[in-house]
């Protein structure tokens, strides 16, 4: 037996030599952000932005720009890194955070006077706000979590009740945006944790829909590379959603997505194979044809980092805004000619989008970020409230009054 | 917050510290304005507790100790920032940083800036380490952010002539998650290096001309 055992380990040594060999070299790639960057010139140079980590005083704030009719003011200033806004049904409005404060603050208003407080803190990366029965919702990238009764407990929050904990928690695009469906089931997205890469298609890249006691998870959209906005149809209950596409490419593609989701737990949008509805990814995409995946209902510009998106069914603006998506154009940080607006999507009766164009403009000037517009919230009256992370801000816009 | 609360605080978290010898110097440094009378609330006696772990010229004397000279601005207000809120760890910086406003972090940034760069590490570095460290920093793309000569600009440090052991320790940080800073970039960046790796890049950073 003895000499069949020698070439036997001969080869297994072999093998052992190729594994780790490949194990090297995987080791040695360029990190997940970087794939497709090109080698050199100023798209080599190109880095995230970092607003200092101080609100801008209200009175430097943007001046911000709407269409005629229209009143754009500040709401609330020194709201540090400004991300998802909800309100409670006592009228607290919370403001999540993601990176650089960690935090959840609550607006409340006394005598006509407003007041910030922070009710959470020291989270990782608490993005995902939702507000449903008295219980505030805050997910980060590992769990879904329930503050009961808070509206009652600002100064002294209620320990959280973890409602979903079975989450990837990966940081890369793992933070959240939550939503509430007509459904009453909480949606939950989980990005790609990398730039592009091949992924485990039943764990990454996809919108979950939870229910409230967090024992029943199912996918509802696949193909998805980082969605941290979507809303519901007013009329069709569909869900629509804004999606991240990939990062470099070209200084014009690919154009970052408002999709909607026809058949639910079927449809596909593409990532990592297709982009934009139009392109095959140079790597990952060799033996796959966009006609496969489900194209975009509207594209929203190269690199615009589309992040809140909220259909208006509120009573103050204008008829033809009645149904219309308000899209907060965070704006790219993967281009090096910058732009950033709210900008407003038209649906059309058979549920086409017709139009998109800027709606609240003023983000930008001389290629710098003066605010970037992350998440909407209509108030009772019908106007806006916009959330601005990069000023620390919260903007109101009403009409004609 | 008066000195001699800011001394007993560091006095206190000393014992729990590996750099406690460092946190009873600053501790002696800050009594030693409470005993004088002077209260530690202006900025400058704020910046003089920064030289005196950091140096009178951001250049540390310690090897545990960063050099801070020729930080970029808004890098060292983003770590006065996350030291001030308790999301960076560490227990001297946390306890210097805790009472410093929103203009203090400002002031205190701009100042360090100025501060003049440290050179690189004297001596000669180990070869095969450097080497290893060099290529390492070419396949992570470090100088995409931090600048082909590591200097750093805006949220991203400079890392040309840095301690080792600093640097080491801010690569494990970024590696476990305890550490994220402003964006998933570091991260991701660090993902899969081994201890070795680390090492190798810190030397090749603190070598580098």
């Amino acid at each position: 037996m003895r000499h069949y055992l020698k070439p036997a380990a001969a080869l297994a040594a072999c093998f052992a030599i190729a594994c780790s060999a490949a194990a090297q070299e995987k080791k040695e790639e360029e990190p997940f952000w970087a794939k497709g960057r090109p080698k050199e010139g100023v798209g080599a140079k190109m880095a995230p932005v970092a607003a200092p980590p101080i609100p801008v005083a209200a009175d430097k704030l943007p001046k911000l720009k709407a269409p005629p009719g229209f009143k754009v003011e500040v709401y609330q200033s020194g709201i540090l890194d400004a991300r998802g806004i909800r309100r409670g049904d006592k009228g607290t409005i919370f403001v999540s955070s993601l990176f650089v404060a960690g935090k959840v603050y609550a607006i409340t208003e006394k005598g006509g006077k407003r007041e910030v407080k922070t009710v959470l803190k020291d989270l990782e990366l608490p993005s995902g706000i939702e507000f449903r029965k008295g219980a505030l919702y805050v997910a980060t990238p590992k769990k879904v979590m329930r503050y009961d009764g808070i509206e009652d407990k600002l100064d002294s929050p209620p320990a959280p009740v973890d409602v979903f904990t079975d989450l990837p928690g990966d940081i890369p695009h793992g933070w959240k945006f939550l939503r509430f469906g007509p459904d009453g089931n909480l949606y939950v997205p989980v990005g790609a944790p990398c730039n592009i890469c091949e992924i485990d298609p039943d764990k990454y890249s996809v919108i979950f829909r939870i229910t409230t006691d967090g024992k029943d998870k199912q996918i509802v959209a696949r193909g998805v590379r980082n969605t941290v906005g979507f809303d519901f149809h007013p009329k069709t209950k569909e869900l629509w959603f804004t999606d991240n596409q990939r990062d470099w490419l070209s200084e014009d593609f690919p154009l970052d997505e408002l999709n909607r989701l026809k058949n639910v737990g079927k449809d596909h949008f593409g990532y990592p194979f297709c982009h934009s509805g139009t392109m095959v990814d140079p790597e990952f995409g060799w033996g796959k044809s966009c006609a496969n995946y489900v194209k975009p209902a509207a594209t929203l510009g190269p690199h615009s980092a589309p992040l809140g998106m909220r259909f208006y069914s509120g009573k103050m603006f204008p008829a033809q805004y009645q149904g219309a998506i308000f899209i907060a154009r965070h704006g790219p940080w993967n281009r090096t000619q910058k732009y950033a607006d709210v900008s407003v999507a038209y649906v059309n009766a058979q549920g086409q989008v017709t139009r998109v164009e800027p709606f609240l403009t003023g983000f930008v000037k001389d290629n710098q970020y003066l605010g970037r517009p992350v998440d909407f919230l209509t108030l009772p009256d019908g106007s806006l409230l916009v959330t601005d992370d990069h000023a620390g801000a919260v903007y109101r816009v009403s009409y004609g009054r | 917050m008066p000195a001699r609360s800011i001394a007993s605080r560091m006095v206190a978290s000393s014992a729990h510290s590996w750099r406690g010898q460092v946190a009873a110097l600053a501790a002696a440094f800050a009594l030693t304005f409470a005993t004088a009378g002077v209260c530690a609330q202006s900025l400058q006696d704020k910046i003089a507790q920064c030289a005196a772990c950091h140096g009178e010229d951001g250049k540390s004397s310690d090897p545990a100790i960063p050099h801070i000279g020729g930080q970029p601005q808004l890098f060292v207000m983003y770590q006065l920032f996350f030291y001030r809120e308790g999301r960076r760890k560490s227990p001297e910086m946390n306890t210097v940083a805790k009472e410093l406003t929103d203009a203090e972090l400002t002031a205190i940034s701009e100042h360090v800036a100025k501060l003049p760069a440290p050179p690189p590490q004297s001596g000669t570095p180990d070869e095969a380490k450097f080497k290893r460290g060099a290529a390492l920093a070419q396949q992570r793309i470090c100088a995409s952010c931090h600048n082909d000569d590591y200097s750093g600009r805006e949220q991203m440090a400079r890392l040309a002539g840095q301690r080792e052991a600093y640097t080491i320790q801010a690569l494990k940080d970024y590696r476990a998650g305890v550490r994220i800073g402003t964006q998933a970039a570091m991260p991701e960046t660090v993902r899969g290096l081994s201890d070795d790796d680390l090492a190798a890049l810190a030397h090749f950073l603190a070598y580098v001309r």
